[in-house]
């Protein structure tokens, strides 16, 4: 039976030297939904996605991935690459994109990672090769379509524009097929109407792809159309959770982002 | 033995002058300067120059000698800083000023080390050169069963006063601030004032200078050839990489454990030139097992 | 179909100009191709050249050459102007109507016409004839392979026009064998060597089909002829691709792979084409001084370099130790031919040694890669400049092992005994170098073809993703270390390949051979020439092995060939100050290095795999 949550994170402590980046950090996603993260800059949200996805390594705690056609797995101690092949897909906060490729060798290189073809089949342009190429470049083609890229297909990735780039990211990600996306600040940068169609974007990727999405947004206003529910990061410790008109009337939330006279002001006006 | 543990330790005292070097250059640049080994060389040929020219006799007064060897260090030391110095801005400022990536500064640094080597062997000519001996090679006293001769005491005394200078310089003066500055975060530096290429200039300058001193010890032990930067450079890297790259306690005393190792196996093996082969044998174990060294990295922090 | 005449639709100077240009470039064409002539009387000869059919033929052709040179003038500058009120439509257009809409027999009739065409040119490009289009002029022809050449070739072309265009062609009359690849392809195959009956000089004039019949020397000189082969291959390969446009155009959007169906990649086939060919037929004909460049210098930089670039250029790895894999391939090979103290078990021909070494540099690729190919780059520079070392060390040291610094025994020559082919080759002979070159070549554009489609592969891809940003590639899935391996095993196997051949040219091994020198400049090859491109190392190879070899006899004041290393290393530098992409870089690469000053991205895979993200 597998588990209703696909991320089982419990009690994560993360120090680098003398700093505690993430504090007994409790968090738990459950399939399907789209989970935001949120706090005010220097909170441990991005420590805390480099935890899920293994490339920092959390000192106590244990964090527990639940694929639907795997089984439960345990983050702490596996190489990223290893994560990644598990079925955890992200983004970056400042997108990281292979420049010098074209967009469609982007999201190609995303879909193929899983493929089996090794050196001697693509010397040889072995059958098996020239299927999996064929099929590869199917489905990079139908990702390229979904994020309305189709467009930009030979395009150099670093002439794209800012939205483009955040897309491809998206997309690229998608390739490999995950069941849980970790988006870092998608919006970042964005201007508003790009970010209303960043919205649908991710919408519509919960709904077909069938992923459950791990958000870490600034915006307010996208970080609530779209999350269900929300965790609430502040110096490394979660101040709250809950649903997004609950995380707007808690007090200890205004508080780490306004400040504590505010706070005050905030308690009387509701 | 105990003989074998000696010329480890006196020839691991080499390589730890010529790994402050390494690590200084790495703590302020992230990057391997590979032209090390010739400035190791240059080092060798203007002490070499220097005592030939002015050393006419081998039957000088010990004041006399005292003051051919100090020349020759100072000539030797400043050899080797110009040609640091010569090196970092030829070769890698012109990179660092179009941002380049990091692989164009490694190929760049082995053009001039390549260059440096040949153009010395075509000026020197290629036949090496035995530099006199300017520290007398007979007296020697007898330390726990084995011989410590004049030149190995001198070496220490001089890599222990180099430690300690390079020492005091990183962490009280102004230059060591701006170094250390510089090493943790380029771009803060700049912020706040600091001169970064001229830091980064004198920073190659201090190394070379070590380095060039380096140099004329490995002259007056063996020969001076345009070839002769190679080997011990490498080893050196060992020795800067075992100690913790980037740390001046780890470059001292990597080179000492370096030697040490690189030596006593000979006593059972009994071939020399095997030597090499275990140091570069060291070199890959500890980069598998404990890559950070034995005090581990330090941002351009002291020890 | 007529315009009304405005000013700007008449003819005026420039289109004079134009016209009367053609028309004479024709009658020039006649008089060159035109009788010897005697010197007592040189106008006589023109005079009976210019009254001859073989004038009017060239004639005509300046005229349609004129008539269409002129119209495409003027439809360029928009001088043509319609008055009409439908506008007309522009010839290109018609010509492509009429052609989709012809039916079979239209097809066929035009294949007439091309063919009598063909024998028209066949006869106008012979030997002067006063009348060229007598029927007895014309029947003979029919003696000369020329013709059938050039009828195929024009068939060829109306025939490829026809499959373009018709639609419903695929389903005439044809029977079904002629619609299956093998047979178009097969039939360019004929094609191409009926194509080099007409272009090959070294061909007699008349040959007569008696040649076929009659076994004696002229047949097999025929049959032996290389051209005549490359040029049957040239063929074959143009009907394979074309084959394989079609297959691709019907099933898939063309636009996926914009770099290999379109007129770029028709052009960079065809240059390859003459590549090949330029490579198999022009070391016949150089000056000693050339040929000992290419077959000392050239020949095996080229191999090594081929090797290294897949580390340092497609991997983006940097490895300073590449000469100790070439050097264990030519010690196995050594070894094999029992020339070392050390016996083999059996000995074998070094052919044989070639897949032993192939494995042996793997196995060591992978041994010396899986530990330090997670270091960052610089400290795999360093611990593969140690091992260059150390084998060098190793080989001059270990006397019975391989009989040190005096070098090996004498190592055997290399024969190939496989059923159909018989070839030996005496490495000593210096006579044989040619051989040797044409064996280098026979290994090496197996390897070129074999890397190139590397590259375009999931490997390569991954390969540029590792190089631009090693954490983004593990976030997808991509295992650094795996491919960081692969490239530098497949490195290490070629070297070693390339050491078994020089071993065989050399004949004894000494340690020297094996130096740091060679690192380093093979190195140079390939950053020189432009890493990541293979053309671009071949590049290299060749500019900087003529160099080094034009320097040898060329010397400026106060040069000595050992200097060469000095001169290198001042060229790395200054390369990488102007120009560290290379001569001729892969475009991707060029884009690498571009962005990395941009500050996007890293154009090599230097950084250790977690360089770190970005903190809060």
């Amino acid at each position: 039976m597998t588990s209703d949550l696909i991320f089982d994170v419990q009690n994560v402590t993360l120090r680098f030297g003398g700093v505690t980046s993430l504090n007994d950090v409790t968090l738990q996603h459950r399939r399907g939904e789209i989970l935001a993260v949120i706090g005010p800059n220097g909170a441990g949200k991005t420590s805390l996605f480099n935890s899920l996805t293994g490339v920092y390594q959390p000192q106590e705690g244990s964090i527990t991935f639940n694929s639907a056609t795997n089984g439960a797995a345990s983050i702490i101690g596996k190489v990223p690459h290893k994560v990644a092949r598990l079925g955890i897909g992200r983004t970056f906060q400042a997108s990281r994109l292979f420049n010098a490729l074209t967009t469609f060798e982007n999201i190609k290189v995303g879909v193929e990672s899983g493929q089996k073809s090794g050196p001697i089949g693509s010397m040889l342009k072995l059958p098996r090769t020239r299927h999996e190429e064929t099929q590869s470049d199917e489905r990079a083609l139908e990702l390229l379509e979904f994020v309305g890229l189709k467009h930009r297909l030979n395009t150099p990735a670093d002439s794209l524009p800012y939205g483009d780039r955040r897309r491809l990211e998206i997309a690229r990600a998608l390739g490999t097929n995950p069941e849980v996306l970790l988006l870092d600040e998608p919006a970042a940068g964005t201007n508003p109407s790009e970010k209303l169609e960043l919205t649908e974007l991710i919408r519509n990727i919960a709904a077909e792809f069938k992923v459950s999405i791990l958000l870490i947004e600034h915006d307010m206003r996208l970080v609530m159309a779209l999350a269900e529910r929300l965790y609430v990061l502040n110096f490394g410790s979660v101040i709250a959770e809950g649903t997004p008109d609950e995380i707007r009337a808690n007090p200890r939330v205004i508080e780490a982002y306004l400040g504590s006279a505010d706070a005050g002001q905030a308690k009387e006006t509701n | 033995m105990s003989s074998y543990i000696a010329t480890g330790i006196f020839a691991g005292l080499i390589y730890s002058m010529v790994a402050l070097g390494y690590t200084l250059v790495y703590g302020v640049l992230r990057l391997i300067n590979f032209a090390h080994s010739e400035v190791l060389m240059s080092g060798a040929f203007a002490g070499y120059f220097f005592l030939h020219y002015f050393m006419t006799s081998n039957s000088e007064s010990t004041t006399a000698r005292i003051f051919l060897f100090l020349g020759a260090l100072v000539a030797s030391g400043v050899a080797g800083a110009v040609v640091a110095t010569i090196v970092e801005r030829f070769a890698y400022r012109p990179l660092r000023r179009r941002n380049a990536p990091k692989l164009t500064y490694l190929i760049s640094a082995i053009g001039a080390s390549y260059f440096l080597l040949n153009f010395a062997g075509k000026e020197f000519g290629r036949n090496p050169l035995t530099p006199p001996q300017v520290i007398s090679g007979g007296l020697s006293w007898s330390v726990l069963g084995t011989q410590i001769s004049l030149f190995d005491l001198v070496l220490l005394a001089v890599t222990l006063i180099l430690f300690f200078f390079v020492n005091f310089l990183v962490n009280k003066s102004k230059i060591g601030r701006s170094i250390r500055a510089v090493a943790q975060d380029p771009e803060t530096a700049t912020l706040m004032g600091v001169n970064v290429n001229s830091t980064i200039a004198q920073t190659f300058a201090i190394g070379g200078f070590m380095g060039g001193i380096a140099g004329l010890f490995v002259g007056l032990s063996s020969v001076v050839d345009y070839n002769m930067g190679f080997t011990p450079a490498l080893l050196a890297f060992t020795a800067a990489v075992l100690g913790g790259i980037g740390n001046i306690r780890g470059a001292m005393v990597g080179g000492v454990v370096l030697g040490v190792c690189m030596y006593v196996p000979i006593y059972w093996i009994g071939q020399p030139y095997y030597e090499p082969v275990i140091g570069f044998s060291i070199l890959v174990l500890v980069l598998l097992v404990r890559p950070t060294g034995l005090f581990g990295e330090s941002l351009g922090r002291s020890a | 179909m007529s315009s009304s005449k405005t000013p700007r639709t008449q003819f005026n100077k420039e289109d004079a100009r134009l016209a009367i240009t053609c028309v004479a470039g024709g009658l020039l064409l006649a008089m060159m191709t035109g009788p010897a002539g005697s010197a007592a009387a040189p106008l006589d000869s023109a005079k009976g050249a210019l009254f001859s059919s073989h004038v009017w033929g060239f004639l005509v052709f300046g005229i349609v050459i004129a008539a269409y040179s002129v119209y495409r003038r003027k439809v360029r500058n928009g001088e043509w102007v319609s008055r009409r009120e439908t506008p007309r439509r522009s010839l290109k257009v018609m010509w492509s109507d009429w052609l989709g809409s012809m039916p079979l027999a239209g097809w066929i009739a035009l294949m007439v016409v091309a063919a009598i065409i063909a024998v028209l040119v066949a006869d106008y490009t012979g030997p002067y004839a006063p009348n060229k289009l007598s029927f007895s002029q014309f029947g003979s022809q029919f003696a000369n392979t020329r013709t059938y050449g050039y009828i195929v070739f024009l068939l060829w072309i109306v025939n490829s026009v026809r499959l373009r265009r018709s639609a419903s062609a695929r389903h005439g009359v044809l029977p079904s064998f002629a619609k299956t690849p093998a047979f178009r392809i097969g039939a360019s195959a004929v094609g191409g060597f009926l194509f080099a009956l007409c272009a090959d000089p070294w061909l007699p004039e008349r040959f007569s089909f008696a040649y076929f019949t009659t076994s004696g020397t002229s047949t097999h000189a025929f049959l032996a002829h290389l051209p005549t082969w490359l040029w049957t291959g040239v063929g074959a390969l143009i009907g394979l691709r074309a084959v394989l446009a079609e297959r691709k155009k019907s099933t898939q959007n063309n636009r996926l792979r914009p770099r290999q169906f379109n007129v770029t990649a028709n052009t960079r086939f065809a240059l390859y084409g003459v590549g090949l060919f330029a490579a198999f037929e022009a070391p016949k004909y150089l000056s000693p001084f050339w040929q000992e460049a290419i077959f000392q210098q050239i020949g095996i930089f080229c191999f090594l370099a081929i090797g290294l670039n897949i580390v340092v250029g497609f991997a983006g790895l940097l490895d300073l130790g590449y000469v100790a894999f070439y050097a264990l391939g030519a010690y196995v090979n050594a070894y094999f031919s029992g020339a070392l103290p050390i016996r083999p078990p059996f000995t074998l021909n070094p052919f044989y040694s070639i897949p032993i070494a192939i494995v042996v540099c793997m196995l060591a690729g992978v041994l010396l890669g899986l530990p330090t190919l997670r270091l960052r780059g610089d400290y795999l520079a360093i611990v593969t400049l140690g091992f260059g070392e150390i084998i060098y060390v190793l080989a001059n040291n270990l006397q019975n092992l391989t009989g040190g610094a005096n070098g090996s025994g004498l190592i055997s020559s290399f024969s190939m005994n496989v059923p159909g082919i018989h070839f030996a080759l005496n490495g000593q002979a210096l006579s044989q170098d040619l051989d040797f070159y044409y064996l280098l070549l026979a290994f090496m554009i197996p390897i070129l073809l074999l890397f190139t489609s590397l590259n375009n592969s999931k490997v390569g891809r991954s390969w540029a993703a590792i190089r631009e940003d090693e954490v983004a590639a593990a976030s997808l899935g991509i295992n650094g270390l795996k491919y960081k391996v692969m490239a530098f095993a497949i490195g290490a196997s070629t070297s070693g390949v390339a050491g078994v051949l020089s071993s065989v040219k050399a004949g004894i091994l000494f340690p020297s051979n094996f130096a740091l020198q060679v690192s380093i400049t093979v190195l140079v090859l390939v950053i020189f020439g432009g890493m990541g491109s293979i053309t671009g190392v071949l590049i290299g190879s060749a500019v900087i092995g003529w160099l080094l070899q034009y320097l040898l006899f060329h010397s400026f004041i106060d040069y000595q060939d050992a200097d060469k290393y000095m001169y290198i290393g001042a060229m790395l530098i200054l390369a990488m100050i102007f120009r560290p992409q290379g001569l001729w870089p892969a475009k991707r690469r060029e884009r690498e290095f571009h962005d990395a000053e941009a500050g996007l991205g890293t154009a090599d895979a230097m950084g250790a795999a977690v360089e770190g993200p970005l903190h809060d």
